[in-house]
This record gives C-alpha cells, structure tokens and sequence, in this order.
C-alpha cells in the first residue's frame, strides 16, 4: 500500500521532462468522451428522455421462453422495381465494398443486403457487354470519311494514318469465277444431248483414274510365292558385312599391290626436254595463235558478204523467242485457272456431280440433290488459291491407351477345366 | 530467300497461333503464294511448304485486330482461371468485357468503293444462304444460323423490291441465281430445302471465319443498297399485316421476322420518288450515236417488259411445291403469289379465290379442280424468266412431260452443238430481234467468200508454218463436227425410240 501512495519523485526542470511525467490521462479521457457525444448526437444530458429509454411492453415470459427471434430477411428487390432504380454510374465517394468470400457468404447468409446490391450491380454489366456488338450496319459504310487531319508526325505515332498496302494484298488468286455454273446438263430436267455430254465427260474423269491405277498395278508387281520365300529374312539383312572380316583382309592385300604397280618413278636427266625444245615449243604456239587470230579477222572482215543470211539469222532468232514468249504467255494464262501447289497436299478435284438417266426423275417434287453445297464452296475457295488444301486433323491420343485383362478374367474358369 | 516467307516464319513474327493466323489471313485478304523456284526459297529443298509475300505479313502486323487477337487469348486464359478457381463472379465480369473486335475498317480497306463489293458479292451470297439453312451444331451456332437467315432475307426482299432478278436455273446441286445489281452480274447458288448434312472433311472454323467477314459485308451492302431503293433499313412491313392467319406459328415477338421472311409483304418505304425518265438527247438522226440510243432503248424497253412478267399473274402454290424459291421468283417479276394459310405463314389470299390465273401444282393427281385457272407445273415458271416472255401452258400442264429444263447461263460457240429446243428458242429470240442486223450481214457474206479454187490456191501459197497452224484448226474443226454428228443420230435414235414407246402407250 505504501509503494501506491509513496509519490515517486522527479525532476521536471526541462520541457522534455515534464511532459514525459506529467500525468493527462483523466483528461484525454475527458475529452475521447465528449468527442464521442458529439459524433452520436450531442451529450447524454441533454437529449430528451424519450430519446433515451423506451418503455418494455413486453411481458416477462416471451423474453424468457419465446424462441431466439428469427432475423427478418429483407425481402428481395423484385426486378420490376430493381430496374426503375436509379442507375448512376458515379459510385459514391470512399463507400468500397468489402470483397466477400463466395463459401463463406453462403453458410451464414446474414448479410441481406449485399444480396440485393450485386443483383442491382449486374444488369448494368450486360448492358454495358451489349452495346459492345460486333460491327453491326447502322451507316453507309462507303460514304462515311475517316480522314485524319492532323502533324504528320503525330497521325503516324498514334496510328492514324492509314497504313500504305502491298501490291500483292487482296490480288486476283485466281481467273475463276466465285460461283462457276454446273454444265447444263446437269440441269434436273436436261436435253437429252446436254445431258450426254456431261456423262460422257464425267466418265472420261473416270476412265482416267482407272487407267493410272491400271499403270500403277503394272510397275508395281507383286512377288510369286516363290520369291516371296527366297527373300532373305530379317536377321539376314541386319547383319549384312558384319561377319566378313576375314575377306575384307584379302581384299586389302590385293588392292595394295596394284597400287605399287602403278607408282611413277624420280624424272630421270634423259626425260628432261632442252632448251632448245622449249624454245621450239614455245614458236609453234606462238605461230598457232597469230594464225588464229589472222582467220578471225579475215573472217569478220568477210562477214559483210554474209549480210542477207545475218538478217535470216536474227529474223529466225526473233522468231523463236516471239514463240517462246508465247508459249510461256499461253502456260501463263491456262495457269490462272488452275489451282496452284500452296502446301504440303495437292488440290484433288472433287466429282462431278451426275444423275444417271435411271436417277432423273423430271419432276421438282421427286428430285434427289446430288453432291454438297458445303463441300462445293469449300474445294470453290481451294480452287481459286484462296486457302490451301489440308488433311482434316484427325482427334488422335497424346499417349498411347495401355490394354489389360483383367486377373479374375484371366484365370482359368473351373467348368473349362 | 526472295520476297516471300514460310508460314512458320510468319506466325513467329507475328506472335500468333495457326487458327489465329488463318483467322486473320481469311479476314484481311491474305493468300498463300506458290513460289516460281522451290529450292530457291527453302533452302534447296523441294518441300512443298506454304508461302506468303513478306509484305502482306508486314501489312498484318500493323492491323488493329491482330491485337484484339492477342487479347482475347489472354481473356480466355484469365477465364479459365477464374473458372478453375470457382470464382463465378470474377468469370461474370471477364464474359462482360470480353474483348470485341470489329470488321468495318478491313471491309473499307478490301472494297474502296461500293462496287468492289458489289462485284464480290457471289462468293459471300452463296455461304450465306447455305449458312442459313444449317441446323445448329457443335460447330455452327445459332446465332450465325440466324444472322445469314436475317441477311439474307433482306437481300432477297431488295432484289425483289428492285426487280433486279435475271435468270434462274434448276440444277441438280441447287438453284443458281443471277441478279443484276448496279450493272454487276451477281451469282449465287441456293440450296434446295432438304436437310444440308455438314461434311466430315470441310474445315469449318475456315468456313465460319469466312461466313464472319460475308455477314459484316453483306450487311453494309444491304444498308447501301436499301438506301438505293428508298427502302427502311432494317426492312419494315409496309402494310399491317392482319395476324388472323399467323395464330400459332409463331411467337408474337417473332411474327414481323416470320412474316418478312415469308417474302411475300411489301415493304415500306421512307420516301416516295416519282419514275425518272431517261433524258432524250437530240442527235442526227443517221449517225452512230442515233443507232445506239435506239439499241439501248429496245434494250430498256425489253428490261421492263421482262421486270413486269408476271404483273397480270395471280399465283397459288400447292403445298409439294417448293415454296421459297418460287415466291421469291414470282415476286421478283411482280406477280402476285399466296399458298394455303396451313402450309406456312405469310399467306395473303386463298384458293378459293376467283382471280387466281395460275396455281403451280407438282402431283399428277388433283382433287378439286377450278376452271377459272391454269394447272401448271412449277417449270413454267423459270422457263417463262430464262426466255423473258410468258410461254403457253399446254406444255406444262400437270401429267405432262415437261421440256427441258435448258441452262440460262450457255454461250454457244460456232459450230458447237445445239440441241433443237435451245435451237428454236435461239431462233424465235432472232426472228423478234433484230431484223435488220441480219439484213447488213446477208450483204456483207457474199463478197467475202472464196470460191473452191481460190482456196485451194491459198492452201497450197502458205508458208509451212502457217500450213501447219492451218491444218491443225481444220482437225479441231473436222473433230467437233464429228462430235456434234455423233450427238446428233444419238438424238435422232432416241426421239425416234421415244415416239416408238408413246405410239406403244397409246395402243
């Protein structure tokens, strides 16, 4: 008791001291309390008493044995009035809203009200995604002008000058046409001749692919079983060189003597040519080239005389490249029709689409369609060079499936025994 | 390595998956190259790879949707996420700002003018109206299905509010179309009303792809072209449709669409333009000019006359008859058309009407029979719009069997075959055409031709060269002429074969 009474003593000569030990606690106290009226409506004391108490009606038993209260829900917004809300798209200054744990939210669904916000908050959402459609014809697309004005400069950094294109962007692929017509004689009622000519075209197609099989079956025979059993096997193959080694040795031996026999020997003094043999040597080739070159200027200088066959000469080159350009033009122009190699697989042409006179029936109601629009447009667009034929990619497995059978399956049964 | 690159290359430069770069590629016009020297460009191999000019990549990389591409990856990897993480909330609000690109701009740039796309309006048609029969599948979803449907219903009703239709032909594979739009000849296959089964071999995301830029593009030009006519776009009914017929089929929200789609209202107009005449221009009345200006008036006279074909028909289809094409073929040439108020919606007046003039009927059995109008077979129809002129009806009565149904779209050349009925109508169309024409050139032959001798003389002074150029036409020739014989007593045999089974019939 005494150490609570005993009044420690200090100094508080300086500033510093006499803060660090005077004691303002009460009146911290004080003032916290008076701030706090003040925030939830003035002093206790002078607010009316009606303000302050209520009178308890209730009776005692209810409070006591009554169950706990079910808390009324808030009854949910209905979305006609839910819609006549105001939507102000400025959100109130600081009001942040507490990020809300989705499992936790739905165990104690205590919180109403934050229920009804985040259905308030999504119809915006959707309106908002809906204005955002894809290009959607509301103006004249071609009369609308979009030109930037503006520094170079500044158009250029932030892209809105239009960037020059390529020659070779949006060029013709190809001379034929989008939607090339059927013959007519694939019409569903044709002329009996119409009608001919486009079996009998459709039966060359066929004939061909016949005959290049037949061509094929030639060069590619098959093997008697005969040979087919002469055939030397696997292991036979696989180990083809590798147990001759005593062969290879002798072999060897052999080839090195050849190569001795053949060996050329020191140049002896006698083979050396003299000096006057160079010199001689030297005259005659000498002599060789100034005849040369004498024939060749008398040749030129005949040359005039051979005028009327120079002319016949380039006339007849000019000729033969003319043709040749020709040519090259007429393998250019017959080309622009046809589908070009753009990738690993070629363009396979699809069937020509024939009713057989059997098939025809002559009426629209009877009539049977014949091939597939889709298949038509999609070889259309491989024809004309605009996509390049693919195989389809097949679904197939990243790893290989294991297969088993089963133990119990696996296990000899008692009746078999 | 010259100016082009590997495929490979260019989907690293461009930082962009395959299916991305084709995406691309189909959208902004892109299309492979075969190079004129393999080994040149791959590095003396002569694998067959694809190639593209190094300046259309580089054209790529500076389009805006290359970037929205690159966006919507990383969406997709950010939903995915959310997804896996069971945060449905998050997911909402990626799905709400999903990144959206557009295609107005590619459009602009791949048709400066109207007419570029006027021009390459077959291919897009074509997909569309194929699109627009498809059931909904994993691959094709609704949408789609209903936005070709959409367009091209809208389509349908310019050509028929423009008149614009020319020839029609019923093939086996579909009904080709050929419109005349701003003086562009525009082709276009329909598919028949059966059920179009997807191929297992057709790449379809290629396919939708393209049906994403057609519809964008059919859907501006259907804009312009509406404005052309004085037409509301998107197209309204004209009149009020009275729904006392439509109960049922239809919910009440739908019934405009059904009802336009039925093809068979009139639309409205925004504002009411009196007939332009042509402006008449004094010109002397023998010069070149005054015979052109004659040309072309016969030529506007008959275009008219063709427009207007069907003006005084009242048509009434039967129900085994294809509806949609014969509506929209009959309305194209201002007939006025209508088929029992069961069959389908949209019907204006019904059989028992008295100013009916035709009802296309395609069973050779009848229940009750009207007098007061013809009983045709639906051929009639196009054969009457390929030949611009109202053909008799006996030969098309039902039971009977039908003329050929010849191809609209044949140019003969001389001296290829041509069967006897496309004969007598090439000669009826002469013999109503121009008379005088064949005048100047029975004048101009005679002086012209040679004599036996001549020609021979002629053969026998040519040049070798030319000799050879000479005998190798005369084969060609003498082969056809071969050929057209053949096809001529194969005819001969089967009409007389023909003759031989009805005198057969008859007893």
């Amino acid at each position: 008791m005494a150490a609570t009474t005993k009044r420690k003593r200090v100094s508080k000569k300086s500033k510093q001291s006499w803060r660090k030990h005077t004691d303002i606690k009460d009146v911290e106290e004080h003032l916290e309390e008076a701030r706090r009226e003040e925030r939830t409506g003035g002093p206790v004391s002078e607010k009316p008493d009606k303000g302050l108490f209520f009178v308890d009606k209730e009776t005692e038993e209810i409070k006591t044995t009554g169950k706990p209260k079910v808390r009324s829900r808030k009854r949910k917004l209905l979305k006609a009035d839910q819609l006549l809300l105001p939507e102000s798209k400025i959100k109130p200054v600081g009001s942040k809203r507490r990020k809300i744990n989705e499992k936790n939210r739905q165990a104690d669904s205590d919180s109403s009200d934050s229920d009804v916000d985040e259905e308030k908050s999504r119809p915006v959402a959707v309106e908002r995604n809906n204005n955002r459609l894809k290009t959607v014809a509301k103006f004249d697309l071609w009369e609308t002008q979009d030109l930037h004005t503006g520094d170079e400069h500044f158009l250029t950094t932030t892209r809105r000058s239009k960037v020059k294109k390529p020659k070779s962007i949006n060029r013709k692929t190809s001379e034929l046409e989008a939607v090339e017509v059927c013959a007519p004689g694939a019409s569903y009622n044709p002329a009996y001749e119409d009608h001919q000519l486009l079996l009998q075209s459709a039966h060359d197609v066929e004939s061909r692919k016949v005959k290049e099989i037949e061509k094929l079956k030639r060069q590619v025979k098959f093997l008697t079983p005969e040979e087919a059993a002469n055939l030397p096997t696997w292991t036979e193959e696989m180990s083809q060189g590798l147990f001759v080694e005593d062969d290879k040795e002798v072999d060897e031996a052999e080839s090195s003597d050849e190569c001795e026999g053949m060996t050329v020997g020191p140049v002896r003094a006698v083979d050396r040519k003299t000096k006057q043999q160079r010199r001689k040597e030297k005259e005659k080739e000498e002599e060789q080239k100034r005849l040369e070159t004498e024939k060749k200027e008398k040749l030129r200088q005949n040359e005039i005389f051979r005028l009327k066959t120079l002319k016949k000469e380039i006339k007849m080159a000019d000729l033969e490249a003319e043709d040749r350009k020709k040519q090259k033009e007429e393998i250019e122009k017959s080309s622009a029709t046809k589908p070009k190699r753009l990738g690993k697989h070629q363009y396979e042409a699809p069937n020509i689409e024939i009713q057989l006179s059997g098939e025809m029936t002559g009426s629209l109601r009877t009539l049977k369609q014949e091939g597939n629009l889709f298949e038509d447009r999609f070889k259309s667009l491989q024809r004309r060079n605009i996509i390049e034929p693919r195989q389809p990619v097949k679904p197939h497995r990243k790893y290989k499936q294991k297969t088993y059978t089963r133990k119990s399956y696996d296990k000899p049964c008692i009746k078999e025994i | 390595m010259g100016n082009k690159r590997k495929r490979n290359q260019a989907l690293k430069k461009l930082q962009l998956s395959l299916p991305d770069f084709r995406r691309l590629c189909i959208l902004k016009g892109v299309y492979p190259v075969e190079p004129k020297n393999k080994k040149k460009v791959n590095k003396g191999s002569t694998a067959n790879k694809t190639y593209y000019y190094i300046k259309d990549i580089q054209y790529l990389a500076h389009e805006p949707v290359l970037n929205k591409f690159r966006e919507f990856k990383v969406f997709l990897r950010k939903l995915k996420k959310a997804i896996a993480k069971e945060e449905p909330g998050t997911a909402q609000r990626l799905e709400d700002n999903k990144p959206v690109y557009r295609l107005d701009h590619i459009l602009k740039e791949r048709f400066p003018t109207f007419i570029d796309a006027v021009r390459d309006l077959d291919d897009a048609l074509s997909m569309l109206v194929l699109f627009s029969t498809m059931p909904q599948t994993d691959k094709i979803q609704a949408d789609v299905v209903k936005q070709c449907k959409r367009l091209s219903v809208e389509f349908q009703h310019y050509i028929i509010a423009s008149k614009s239709l020319r020839k029609v032909f019923l093939s086996i594979k579909g009904v080709y179309f050929q419109a005349e739009i701003h003086d562009q000849p525009v082709t276009w296959i329909v598919p028949y009303q059966f059920c179009q089964e997807p191929p297992s071999d057709v790449d379809f995301r290629v396919m939708l792809t393209f049906v994403e830029f057609y519809t964008t593009m059919i859907g501006f030009v259907n804009f312009k072209l509406y404005n052309t006519l004085n037409l509301n776009y998107p197209p309204k009914l004209a009149g009020e449709y009275n729904n006392a017929n439509s109960v049922g089929y239809c919910e009440e929200s739908e019934l405009e669409d059904e009802v336009l789609s039925a093809l068979n209202q009139n639309l409205a107009v925004t504002v009411q333009d009196d007939d332009v005449e042509v402006d008449e221009f004094p010109v002397d009345p023998d010069s070149e000019d005054a015979k052109a200006q004659e040309a072309s008036k016969k030529e506007l006279q008959e275009m008219e006359k063709l427009k207007t074909l069907f003006s005084d028909c009242k048509v009434f289809l039967s129900r085994e008859v294809p509806r949609e094409i014969l509506v929209f073929v009959i309305r194209c040439f201002g007939g006025e058309v209508s088929w029992h108020s069961t069959d389908a919606i949209g019907a204006t007046f019904d059989e028992s009407c008295e100013s009916i003039t035709h009802q296309i009927v395609d069973r050779p059995v009848q229940g009750h029979r009207y007098l007061s109008r013809y009983y045709v077979q639906p051929q009639w129809l196009f054969d009457c719009v390929n030949r611009c002129k109202l053909l008799p009806v006996e030969d098309y009565f039902p039971g009977v069997e039908l003329p050929p149904h010849l191809s609209p779209f044949v140019q003969e050349e001389e001296g290829d075959y041509v069967p006897p009925e496309r004969q007598a109508m090439l000669e009826e169309q002469r013999e109503e055409g121009t008379d005088s024409e064949m005048e100047e050139e029975e004048e101009g032959t005679p002086g012209e031709e040679l004599s036996k001798e001549e020609k021979n003389l002629a053969i026998m002074a040519m040049k070798k060269k030319d000799k050879r150029l000479y005998d190798r036409i005369m084969h060609s020739k003498k082969k056809k002429r071969s050929e057209v014989r053949k096809l001529e007593t194969k005819r001969k045999a089967y009409d007389e074969a023909q003759s031989k089974k009805k005198q057969k019939m008859t007893r």
